[in-house]
Protein backbone atom coordinates (compact mmCIF):
# COMPACT_ATOMS: atom_id res chain seq x y z
CA UNK A 1 0.00 0.00 0.00
CA UNK A 2 1.10 3.48 -0.83
CA UNK A 3 -0.14 6.71 0.77
CA UNK A 4 0.36 10.06 -1.30
CA UNK A 5 0.03 13.07 1.59
CA UNK A 6 0.32 15.44 -1.07
CA UNK A 7 -2.85 14.29 -3.27
CA UNK A 8 -4.14 12.66 -0.06
CA UNK A 9 -4.89 9.23 -2.06
CA UNK A 10 -4.15 5.99 -0.27
CA UNK A 11 -3.27 3.01 -3.07
CA UNK A 12 -3.74 -0.60 -2.35
CA UNK A 13 -2.48 -4.41 -3.84
CA UNK A 14 -3.31 -7.40 -3.59
CA UNK A 15 -3.57 -11.09 -5.81
CA UNK A 16 -6.91 -12.28 -4.90
CA UNK A 17 -5.77 -16.05 -4.85
CA UNK A 18 -9.45 -16.43 -4.53
CA UNK A 19 -9.12 -16.81 -8.16
CA UNK A 20 -11.06 -13.43 -9.52
CA UNK A 21 -8.77 -10.41 -10.27
CA UNK A 22 -5.22 -9.30 -9.24
CA UNK A 23 -6.40 -5.60 -8.60
CA UNK A 24 -4.57 -2.15 -7.70
CA UNK A 25 -7.08 0.45 -5.57
CA UNK A 26 -6.92 3.53 -4.60
CA UNK A 27 -9.18 5.59 -1.96
CA UNK A 28 -9.23 8.98 -0.56
CA UNK A 29 -7.64 9.19 3.14
CA UNK A 30 -10.95 8.98 5.00
CA UNK A 31 -11.53 5.86 2.44
CA UNK A 32 -14.99 7.56 1.86
CA UNK A 33 -16.81 4.95 -0.48
CA UNK A 34 -17.22 7.69 -3.40
CA UNK A 35 -13.49 8.04 -3.66
CA UNK A 36 -13.08 3.75 -4.11
CA UNK A 37 -11.25 3.13 -7.25
CA UNK A 38 -10.55 -0.86 -7.77
CA UNK A 39 -8.68 -1.52 -11.12
CA UNK A 40 -7.71 -5.29 -12.43
CA UNK A 41 -4.62 -5.84 -13.40
CA UNK A 42 -4.70 -9.74 -14.57
CA UNK A 43 -6.58 -12.50 -13.77
CA UNK A 44 -6.24 -13.77 -9.84
CA UNK A 45 -3.65 -15.53 -8.64
CA UNK A 46 -1.49 -16.78 -5.51
CA UNK A 47 1.16 -14.16 -7.03
CA UNK A 48 0.99 -11.07 -3.94
CA UNK A 49 0.96 -8.18 -5.99
CA UNK A 50 3.56 -5.90 -4.35
CA UNK A 51 3.31 -2.31 -4.05
CA UNK A 52 3.64 -0.23 -7.09
CA UNK A 53 5.23 2.77 -8.27
CA UNK A 54 4.45 6.10 -10.08
CA UNK A 55 5.98 7.66 -13.46
CA UNK A 56 8.01 10.70 -13.09
CA UNK A 57 5.35 12.58 -14.24
CA UNK A 58 3.02 11.82 -11.21
CA UNK A 59 6.18 12.84 -8.65
CA UNK A 60 6.97 16.24 -10.60
CA UNK A 61 3.92 17.41 -10.62
CA UNK A 62 2.70 16.98 -14.26
CA UNK A 63 -0.78 16.84 -16.13
CA UNK A 64 -2.48 14.16 -14.68
CA UNK A 65 -2.81 13.01 -18.29
CA UNK A 66 1.01 12.00 -18.46
CA UNK A 67 0.74 10.55 -15.09
CA UNK A 68 0.46 6.68 -14.16
CA UNK A 69 0.74 4.25 -11.66
CA UNK A 70 2.63 1.43 -12.80
CA UNK A 71 1.90 -2.06 -11.19
CA UNK A 72 3.07 -5.90 -11.71
CA UNK A 73 -0.29 -8.09 -11.75
CA UNK A 74 -0.96 -10.59 -14.13
CA UNK A 75 -1.17 -11.68 -17.85
CA UNK A 76 -4.39 -13.40 -18.65
CA UNK A 77 -2.94 -16.36 -18.85
CA UNK A 78 -3.32 -19.73 -17.33
CA UNK A 79 0.07 -19.12 -16.27
CA UNK A 80 -0.90 -15.95 -15.08
CA UNK A 81 3.10 -14.72 -15.45
CA UNK A 82 3.85 -10.96 -13.76
CA UNK A 83 2.95 -8.65 -16.43
CA UNK A 84 3.57 -4.74 -15.87
CA UNK A 85 0.44 -2.30 -16.16
CA UNK A 86 0.35 1.12 -15.95
CA UNK A 87 -3.07 2.92 -14.98
CA UNK A 88 -4.34 6.88 -15.66
CA UNK A 89 -5.78 9.29 -13.54
CA UNK A 90 -8.66 11.51 -14.54
CA UNK A 91 -8.16 15.51 -13.99
CA UNK A 92 -8.43 14.91 -10.38
CA UNK A 93 -5.90 12.05 -9.56
CA UNK A 94 -8.57 9.66 -9.26
CA UNK A 95 -7.50 6.89 -10.69
CA UNK A 96 -9.22 5.40 -14.27
CA UNK A 97 -11.09 2.00 -14.20
CA UNK A 98 -8.95 0.49 -16.39
CA UNK A 99 -5.74 -0.03 -16.77
CA UNK A 100 -4.17 2.00 -19.95
CA UNK A 101 -2.70 -1.17 -21.11
CA UNK A 102 -4.85 -3.86 -20.08
CA UNK A 103 -5.30 -5.32 -23.71
CA UNK A 104 -2.02 -5.96 -23.50
CA UNK A 105 -0.23 -5.49 -20.65
CA UNK A 106 4.20 -5.84 -20.79
CA UNK A 107 4.76 -9.71 -19.61
CA UNK A 108 8.11 -10.27 -17.75
CA UNK A 109 8.37 -13.98 -18.24
CA UNK A 110 8.04 -16.76 -20.52
CA UNK A 111 6.68 -20.77 -21.02
CA UNK A 112 4.65 -22.43 -18.64
CA UNK A 113 6.85 -22.17 -15.68
CA UNK A 114 4.63 -21.68 -12.87
CA UNK A 115 4.44 -19.63 -9.50
CA UNK A 116 7.17 -16.66 -11.06
CA UNK A 117 7.18 -13.98 -8.62
CA UNK A 118 8.17 -10.55 -9.35
CA UNK A 119 9.76 -8.10 -7.05
CA UNK A 120 8.44 -4.59 -6.19
CA UNK A 121 8.59 -1.71 -9.06
CA UNK A 122 11.15 1.20 -8.02
CA UNK A 123 10.96 4.07 -10.72
CA UNK A 124 13.71 6.76 -10.72
CA UNK A 125 14.01 9.74 -12.98
CA UNK A 126 17.78 9.98 -14.19
CA UNK A 127 17.38 13.67 -14.73
CA UNK A 128 21.28 13.65 -16.30
CA UNK A 129 19.78 11.31 -18.85
CA UNK A 130 16.53 12.89 -19.02
CA UNK A 131 15.06 8.98 -18.94
CA UNK A 132 12.56 7.81 -16.62
CA UNK A 133 13.57 3.92 -15.61
CA UNK A 134 11.22 1.46 -14.11
CA UNK A 135 13.01 -1.81 -12.53
CA UNK A 136 11.58 -4.83 -11.85
CA UNK A 137 12.37 -8.63 -11.09
CA UNK A 138 11.17 -12.01 -11.94
CA UNK A 139 12.10 -15.21 -9.68
CA UNK A 140 12.11 -17.64 -12.66
CA UNK A 141 11.44 -18.07 -16.54
CA UNK A 142 12.92 -14.20 -17.49
CA UNK A 143 13.50 -15.25 -21.33
CA UNK A 144 13.61 -17.66 -23.72
CA UNK A 145 17.34 -17.52 -23.66
CA UNK A 146 17.79 -15.60 -27.12
CA UNK A 147 20.81 -13.91 -27.21
CA UNK A 148 22.06 -15.34 -24.33
CA UNK A 149 19.54 -13.52 -22.16
CA UNK A 150 19.10 -14.77 -18.58
CA UNK A 151 16.60 -18.03 -18.59
CA UNK A 152 15.78 -17.88 -14.94
CA UNK A 153 15.90 -15.18 -12.49
CA UNK A 154 16.43 -11.44 -13.81
CA UNK A 155 16.18 -7.97 -13.24
CA UNK A 156 15.32 -5.06 -15.81
CA UNK A 157 15.73 -2.05 -16.64
CA UNK A 158 12.74 -0.49 -18.40
CA UNK A 159 12.91 3.16 -19.83
CA UNK A 160 8.78 4.28 -19.28
CA UNK A 161 9.70 7.83 -20.92
CA UNK A 162 7.19 7.21 -23.40
CA UNK A 163 4.85 5.33 -21.83
CA UNK A 164 5.31 1.04 -21.25
CA UNK A 165 7.84 -0.12 -23.40
CA UNK A 166 6.91 -3.07 -26.30
CA UNK A 167 10.24 -5.41 -25.53
CA UNK A 168 10.69 -6.30 -22.17
CA UNK A 169 14.33 -7.32 -22.69
CA UNK A 170 16.27 -4.52 -23.87
CA UNK A 171 18.21 -4.41 -20.73
CA UNK A 172 18.23 -7.27 -18.74
CA UNK A 173 20.10 -8.74 -16.15
CA UNK A 174 20.66 -12.53 -14.19
CA UNK A 175 19.62 -12.41 -10.67
CA UNK A 176 18.91 -15.62 -9.42
CA UNK A 177 15.64 -16.46 -7.87
CA UNK A 178 14.86 -12.91 -8.38
CA UNK A 179 15.48 -9.45 -6.45
CA UNK A 180 14.15 -7.74 -3.31
CA UNK A 181 13.51 -4.15 -3.22
CA UNK A 182 15.35 -2.33 -5.93
CA UNK A 183 16.99 0.80 -4.24
CA UNK A 184 18.09 3.76 -6.86
CA UNK A 185 21.33 5.41 -6.33
CA UNK A 186 20.52 8.99 -7.95
CA UNK A 187 22.34 10.22 -11.87
CA UNK A 188 25.63 11.95 -10.36
CA UNK A 189 28.39 11.50 -13.80
CA UNK A 190 30.67 9.92 -11.77
CA UNK A 191 31.77 6.02 -12.44
CA UNK A 192 29.34 4.17 -10.78
CA UNK A 193 27.36 6.68 -9.60
CA UNK A 194 24.23 6.37 -11.50
CA UNK A 195 23.51 2.97 -9.87
CA UNK A 196 21.09 0.26 -8.56
CA UNK A 197 20.84 -1.71 -5.27
CA UNK A 198 19.11 -5.08 -4.42
CA UNK A 199 19.23 -8.05 -2.34
CA UNK A 200 19.49 -11.56 -3.91
CA UNK A 201 17.05 -14.23 -3.37
CA UNK A 202 19.09 -16.95 -3.73
CA UNK A 203 21.75 -16.29 -1.44
CA UNK A 204 23.28 -13.97 1.02
CA UNK A 205 24.38 -11.10 -1.49
CA UNK A 206 23.61 -7.44 -2.06
CA UNK A 207 24.30 -6.33 -5.58
CA UNK A 208 25.15 -2.89 -7.31
CA UNK A 209 24.28 -2.42 -11.18
CA UNK A 210 24.08 0.38 -13.50
CA UNK A 211 20.88 1.77 -13.40
CA UNK A 212 20.21 1.93 -17.61
CA UNK A 213 22.75 -0.63 -18.63
CA UNK A 214 22.66 -3.41 -15.76
CA UNK A 215 25.84 -3.84 -15.32
CA UNK B 1 16.16 1.91 18.46
CA UNK B 2 19.62 2.28 18.00
CA UNK B 3 20.88 6.03 18.42
CA UNK B 4 24.06 5.97 16.73
CA UNK B 5 27.33 6.97 18.98
CA UNK B 6 28.73 10.39 17.88
CA UNK B 7 32.85 10.83 17.29
CA UNK B 8 35.39 7.56 17.78
CA UNK B 9 34.09 4.34 19.23
CA UNK B 10 31.51 3.32 16.41
CA UNK B 11 34.13 0.63 15.52
CA UNK B 12 36.06 -0.19 12.12
CA UNK B 13 35.43 -4.02 10.77
CA UNK B 14 32.23 -5.38 9.46
CA UNK B 15 33.21 -8.61 10.67
CA UNK B 16 33.84 -7.13 14.24
CA UNK B 17 30.93 -4.41 14.63
CA UNK B 18 31.18 -2.52 18.08
CA UNK B 19 28.51 -3.11 20.95
CA UNK B 20 26.37 -0.18 21.68
CA UNK B 21 27.72 1.47 24.87
CA UNK B 22 31.18 -0.68 25.15
CA UNK B 23 34.12 2.42 24.21
CA UNK B 24 31.37 4.35 22.44
CA UNK B 25 28.37 5.91 23.20
CA UNK B 26 25.78 4.58 20.84
CA UNK B 27 22.41 3.41 22.92
CA UNK B 28 20.16 0.46 22.35
CA UNK B 29 16.55 1.30 23.99
CA UNK B 30 14.51 -1.46 23.57
CA UNK B 31 10.90 -1.82 24.67
CA UNK B 32 9.61 -5.47 25.16
CA UNK B 33 6.17 -6.05 22.95
CA UNK B 34 4.18 -8.60 24.03
CA UNK B 35 1.35 -10.05 21.22
CA UNK B 36 3.55 -11.77 18.77
CA UNK B 37 5.30 -10.90 15.66
CA UNK B 38 5.55 -7.22 14.81
CA UNK B 39 6.10 -5.15 11.17
CA UNK B 40 8.81 -2.80 10.69
CA UNK B 41 7.94 0.32 12.16
CA UNK B 42 6.70 3.73 10.28
CA UNK B 43 8.24 6.90 11.83
CA UNK B 44 6.38 9.98 12.15
CA UNK B 45 9.18 12.48 12.46
CA UNK B 46 7.51 15.48 12.91
CA UNK B 47 6.01 14.47 16.12
CA UNK B 48 8.76 12.10 17.16
CA UNK B 49 6.17 9.19 16.90
CA UNK B 50 6.61 5.76 15.86
CA UNK B 51 3.72 3.31 14.97
CA UNK B 52 4.31 -0.61 15.31
CA UNK B 53 1.73 -3.51 14.89
CA UNK B 54 1.69 -6.62 16.51
CA UNK B 55 -0.14 -10.03 15.46
CA UNK B 56 -0.56 -12.76 17.75
CA UNK B 57 -3.41 -13.32 20.42
CA UNK B 58 -4.76 -10.06 18.98
CA UNK B 59 -4.12 -7.50 16.59
CA UNK B 60 -2.89 -4.33 18.07
CA UNK B 61 -1.55 -0.73 16.67
CA UNK B 62 1.09 0.42 19.01
CA UNK B 63 2.64 4.18 19.20
CA UNK B 64 5.33 4.90 20.94
CA UNK B 65 6.53 8.66 21.52
CA UNK B 66 10.08 9.76 21.98
CA UNK B 67 11.63 8.04 19.70
CA UNK B 68 14.70 9.83 18.81
CA UNK B 69 14.88 13.15 20.69
CA UNK B 70 12.77 11.89 24.23
CA UNK B 71 12.49 9.09 26.69
CA UNK B 72 11.36 6.07 24.44
CA UNK B 73 7.93 5.24 25.82
CA UNK B 74 4.41 3.13 24.44
CA UNK B 75 1.48 5.51 24.62
CA UNK B 76 -0.57 4.17 26.84
CA UNK B 77 -3.40 7.09 26.96
CA UNK B 78 -5.92 8.40 24.53
CA UNK B 79 -6.90 5.16 23.19
CA UNK B 80 -4.05 3.74 22.96
CA UNK B 81 -2.45 0.49 22.23
CA UNK B 82 -5.19 0.36 19.72
CA UNK B 83 -7.03 -3.47 19.22
CA UNK B 84 -8.48 -4.53 16.01
CA UNK B 85 -11.63 -6.14 16.77
CA UNK B 86 -11.81 -9.57 15.84
CA UNK B 87 -8.29 -10.38 15.86
CA UNK B 88 -7.96 -10.17 11.99
CA UNK B 89 -4.19 -9.53 11.50
CA UNK B 90 -3.00 -6.22 10.70
CA UNK B 91 -0.12 -5.12 8.18
CA UNK B 92 2.46 -2.74 8.50
CA UNK B 93 1.19 0.76 9.62
CA UNK B 94 1.48 3.78 7.23
CA UNK B 95 0.74 7.62 8.55
CA UNK B 96 -0.11 10.22 6.63
CA UNK B 97 1.07 13.84 8.15
CA UNK B 98 -1.41 15.37 6.71
CA UNK B 99 -4.87 14.06 7.75
CA UNK B 100 -3.36 12.20 10.70
CA UNK B 101 -4.51 8.84 9.79
CA UNK B 102 -2.66 5.52 10.48
CA UNK B 103 -3.58 2.74 7.41
CA UNK B 104 -3.57 -0.78 8.09
CA UNK B 105 -4.69 -3.50 5.67
CA UNK B 106 -6.43 -6.31 8.03
CA UNK B 107 -7.28 -10.11 7.07
CA UNK B 108 -10.52 -9.52 6.24
CA UNK B 109 -9.15 -7.56 3.42
CA UNK B 110 -9.42 -4.23 4.15
CA UNK B 111 -8.01 -0.69 5.03
CA UNK B 112 -8.65 0.37 7.88
CA UNK B 113 -7.16 3.53 9.63
CA UNK B 114 -6.70 5.36 13.03
CA UNK B 115 -7.47 8.96 13.19
CA UNK B 116 -4.95 10.37 15.57
CA UNK B 117 -5.92 14.06 14.97
CA UNK B 118 -7.97 13.90 18.14
CA UNK B 119 -6.77 13.57 21.74
CA UNK B 120 -8.78 10.08 21.66
CA UNK B 121 -7.53 8.45 18.83
CA UNK B 122 -11.03 6.77 16.56
CA UNK B 123 -11.04 3.98 15.04
CA UNK B 124 -12.36 3.24 11.36
CA UNK B 125 -12.54 -0.32 10.37
CA UNK B 126 -13.06 -1.47 7.13
CA UNK B 127 -13.58 1.27 4.87
CA UNK B 128 -11.82 0.37 2.08
CA UNK B 129 -13.05 -3.46 0.56
CA UNK B 130 -10.30 -4.19 -2.29
CA UNK B 131 -9.80 -7.48 -2.44
CA UNK B 132 -10.44 -11.12 -1.60
CA UNK B 133 -9.13 -13.02 1.74
CA UNK B 134 -4.98 -12.80 1.12
CA UNK B 135 -2.29 -13.63 4.19
CA UNK B 136 -0.83 -10.52 5.86
CA UNK B 137 1.31 -8.59 5.90
CA UNK B 138 1.58 -6.22 2.65
CA UNK B 139 4.59 -4.19 2.43
CA UNK B 140 3.12 -0.20 2.81
CA UNK B 141 4.70 3.01 1.95
CA UNK B 142 4.43 6.43 1.95
CA UNK B 143 4.92 9.19 0.16
CA UNK B 144 5.07 12.35 2.84
CA UNK B 145 4.18 15.29 1.24
CA UNK B 146 7.15 17.67 -0.12
CA UNK B 147 9.04 14.01 -0.82
CA UNK B 148 10.02 12.38 -4.47
CA UNK B 149 8.93 8.70 -3.22
CA UNK B 150 9.72 6.40 -0.31
CA UNK B 151 8.86 3.07 -0.10
CA UNK B 152 8.66 0.58 2.44
CA UNK B 153 8.70 2.16 6.55
CA UNK B 154 12.00 -0.23 6.66
CA UNK B 155 13.47 1.63 4.05
CA UNK B 156 12.57 5.31 4.49
CA UNK B 157 14.35 7.94 2.93
CA UNK B 158 14.40 11.57 3.67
Amino acid sequence: VVVDSSRQKVYAFAGNPNGLNAVAAQADTSLTAASKVVVNVGGGSNNTVLEGDFNNAYYSGGASTASFLYVVGNDASNRQRPALYNIGFDSTFKLNATAANSASPLVLSVGNTNNVIASPVTEFFNSRLSRDFMFVSVSDACTNGAGNLPTAGCIRSLDITSGVPTNANAVVLGASGGTGTITVDNNNVAAEASSVYYTSQSGNDIVKATQAALQ
Amino acid sequence: VLKFATGTGNGTSATAPAVPGTGNAAVDTKIALAGGATTGPFIDYAHDVAYVTTNGTASVVHKFSGVFNGTLAEVTTGGWPATVPGNPGVSTPVYDNVSRHVFATDGTGHVDYIDDSFPQQSWFPGRLFFRALESLPHPWSSIPAGRRCTHSPETQTG
